[in-house]
């Protein structure tokens, strides 16, 4: 297998773990782990696409630009699950429905 | 001129709505709200010459949405001066009339009042049909927020939903006519009504879907039941988006579309038909209730419906003017009642009378304001109205001219009967009140002024004088008014029985039907809360899941 190849499998298992935990953690510090392998995984898969373009620079800097706003997301859902643990004192997600009737 | 002057009406007002949501202090607010309203007028008054030299302001705006055009004409002009100009009036009459509120609430109303006089400058003056209904549903929103703007009021509240699930209603036959015009010439400018791609069935379909629409958004026959509901809101608001703007929008749309529409097979009498009813029914409503503002309400309905048969006839600059005219008299009774009504905290036309000798300067402006809109000689509303009423003479049917004849009558005497229980009689059990507040007095006879002296802003003046002097129409009509008048110093027992009197609150049957859709809208909302899981993993699954079919829609759409 070429190297491209090789890192898009790594980036769908890395998706798919990341996928597999965000659908079944109910801890929220797990999901926002679970989403941050999400997001190596399409870090890899966009270098990597770059990579297979021929335009490896492009594929960089895009996978640079989206590491910066997926470090502001976690920031803000770590902030959001200190928030969430003082008030309703849990980290549980299923215990946060509000709006169910 | 620079064309993108054309865009300070929009703007003005929504930088001040700004601002006001950056202030703490309540006599800066009002203050700030004051400055920005009457700068927008000044800078709305620019139209004018823009207007004249057909300026167009040009944003390109992408594939999809083409060229977002804002060029004013003489029609844009006016309605946008209207929304400026009263919208000032209203801002001034307000300072005193929402004395005492908190700074928080108070943000909420200038905020709201101003985010709407930009969004119905913005309604006429867009040449784009997408910006169009943007437009429709901002002024809707900001209708449905002020008339629930007592939110601890059940009736305030229960009617802002009841006015924004009707107007949506019309909202719908909006959209589909302007998606259905887009979907097949490709091009969402208003030229695109005129395309020869549209087949002469979608043309009805998007002509009646406008019609609703604008049906729904003036509270005419059959959607008129919102309005009188819509008292609820604050004096000036009533006076601002329910009697002077918001509800003309109705028959902007079918000013400018007339053109394309009038050779629709019935679309025309269907217009003449809903305005002759409005007429009638607004007449009875202002006729049989005790409530001082759902007179004027009912009022406004029936001086909506002599618009939209005035279209219906083809009376397009007749229509214009009375809308003019109208907006102006009618503004005025608003914010008089407004201030009767702040000055006695009551609504009730049977806990009035006397306020004549208490509120002289209110006195006489109210009685200018309601002989204008009687349509008493010299006063603006007597030129319109007579030139409405050739106009069906000579082009409509004569059962049509016959109505909107009697219609005449009805005004009058539900206007001898408001004027006389609100100002005359004796002070029944209730505290002695003082004058209006200056605000309130400058908003006041610069309204009664614009009464007087509209019809001169009428270019061919002249020739609207002698002919409408010299039609005999009008003095049958005058002839009418007297005889409404008439019955009114009789005093007959107009109260009726109670039970007509529900029935004619209920809309004549029509308000279950109204009652039904907003029904069926709860109904389907409540449908949809079961998707309110509140379960994040389910969310989640649920946007995996759309975001797989999706991609599969593209891969697959990319393989066909």
């Amino acid at each position: 297998m070429n190297t491209p190849a090789v890192a898009f499998v790594g980036a769908l298992v890395l998706v798919g773990i990341g996928l597999v935990g965000t659908l079944t953690c109910r801890n929220l510090i797990k999901v926002a782990v679970a989403l941050q392998i999400m997001m190596k995984g399409v870090l890899i898969a966009l270098v990597a696409a770059g990579a297979a373009q021929g335009q490896i620079n492009l594929g960089q800097s895009l996978a640079a630009i989206v590491l910066g706003v997926d470090t502001i997301g976690a920031v803000i859902l770590l902030a959001l699950s200190v928030q969430v643990r003082r008030r309703f004192g849990t980290l549980d997600v299923s215990a946060l429905s509000q709006l169910r009737r | 001129m620079n064309p993108i002057l054309t865009a300070l009406p929009i703007l003005i007002p929504w930088i001040g709505a700004l601002v006001i949501m950056g202030l703490h202090r309540t006599r800066v607010i009002h203050g700030v709200a004051v400055g920005t309203a009457i700068l927008n007028g000044i800078g709305t008054l620019l139209l004018i010459p823009l207007s004249a030299e057909h300026a167009q302001l040009l944003i390109p705006a992408g594939q999809f949405w083409g060229t977002w055009r804002f060029s004013p004409d003489s029609l844009s002009a006016l309605l946008s001066l209207i929304a400026a100009i009263i919208g000032a009036l209203a801002v001034i009459f307000s300072v005193d009339y929402m004395h005492g509120t908190n700074s928080a609430d108070l943000k909420r109303y200038y905020g709201l009042v101003l985010l709407f006089i930009g969004g119905m400058s913005g309604l006429v003056l867009t040449d784009h049909l997408l910006l169009l209904f943007f437009f429709w549903e901002l002024v809707a929103l900001c209708s449905f927020a002020l008339i629930a703007y007592y939110p601890h009021n059940p009736a305030a509240a229960a009617g802002g939903v009841k006015a924004l699930v009707i107007t949506q209603i019309g909202g719908i036959g909006l959209l589909i006519g302007i998606l259905a015009v887009g979907g097949t010439a490709g091009d969402f400018s208003f030229k695109a009504l005129h395309s020869s791609a549209l087949t002469p069935t979608l043309k009805a379909a998007v002509g009646f879907g406008f019609l609703i629409a604008a049906a729904a958004k003036s509270a005419q026959f059959p959607f008129h039941s919102w309005l009188p509901d819509a008292m609820e809101a604050p004096t000036p608001i009533s006076a601002l988006i329910h009697a002077a703007t918001m509800v003309n929008a109705g028959v902007y749309l079918m000013l400018r579309f007339y053109p394309v529409f009038v050779d629709l097979p019935g679309w025309t009498d269907c217009l003449m038909l809903i305005g002759v009813v409005s007429v009638l029914m607004g007449g009875l409503i202002a006729l049989l209730t005790d409530d001082l503002k759902r007179v004027l309400a009912g009022s406004t309905i029936s001086q909506l419906g002599y618009l939209f048969s005035a279209v219906g006839a083809g009376a397009g600059a007749a229509a214009e003017f009375h809308l003019l005219n109208h907006a102006i008299f009618k503004g005025l009774l608003f914010l008089g009642a407004g201030a009767v009504i702040h000055a006695l905290h009551t609504r009730d036309m049977g806990h009035m009378g006397g306020v004549r000798r208490e509120m002289p300067l209110v006195f006489a402006t109210f009685l200018i304001g309601s002989l204008a809109l009687v349509g008493v000689p010299i006063l603006n509303g007597f030129w319109s109205k007579e030139l409405i009423l050739e106009a069906a003479v000579s082009h409509a049917p004569g059962w049509i001219t016959g109505a909107l004849l009697l219609g005449v009558g009805i005004t009058a005497l539900y206007t001898y009967r408001m004027v006389r229980r609100v100002f005359w009689g004796r002070a029944q059990d209730r505290a002695p009140v003082h004058e209006a507040p200056l605000g309130m007095k400058i908003a006041l006879i610069t309204l009664a002024g614009g009464v007087v002296l509209s019809p001169l802003c009428l270019p061919d003046l002249g020739v609207v004088i002698t002919e409408v002097l010299s039609a005999p129409v009008t003095l049958l009509a005058l002839g009418i008014i007297l005889l409404g008048a008439g019955i009114g110093w009789l005093r007959l027992p107009i109260s009726l029985s109670k039970g007509m009197l529900q029935a004619l609150d209920r809309g004549l049957g029509l308000t279950p039907l109204n009652r039904i859709s907003v029904q069926l809208t709860n109904l389907s909302a409540e449908g949809l809360r079961g998707l309110h899981t509140g379960v994040l993993t389910l969310n989640l699954a649920a946007v995996v899941g759309a975001l797989t079919l999706l991609m599969i829609i593209l891969l697959v759409g990319g393989a066909l």
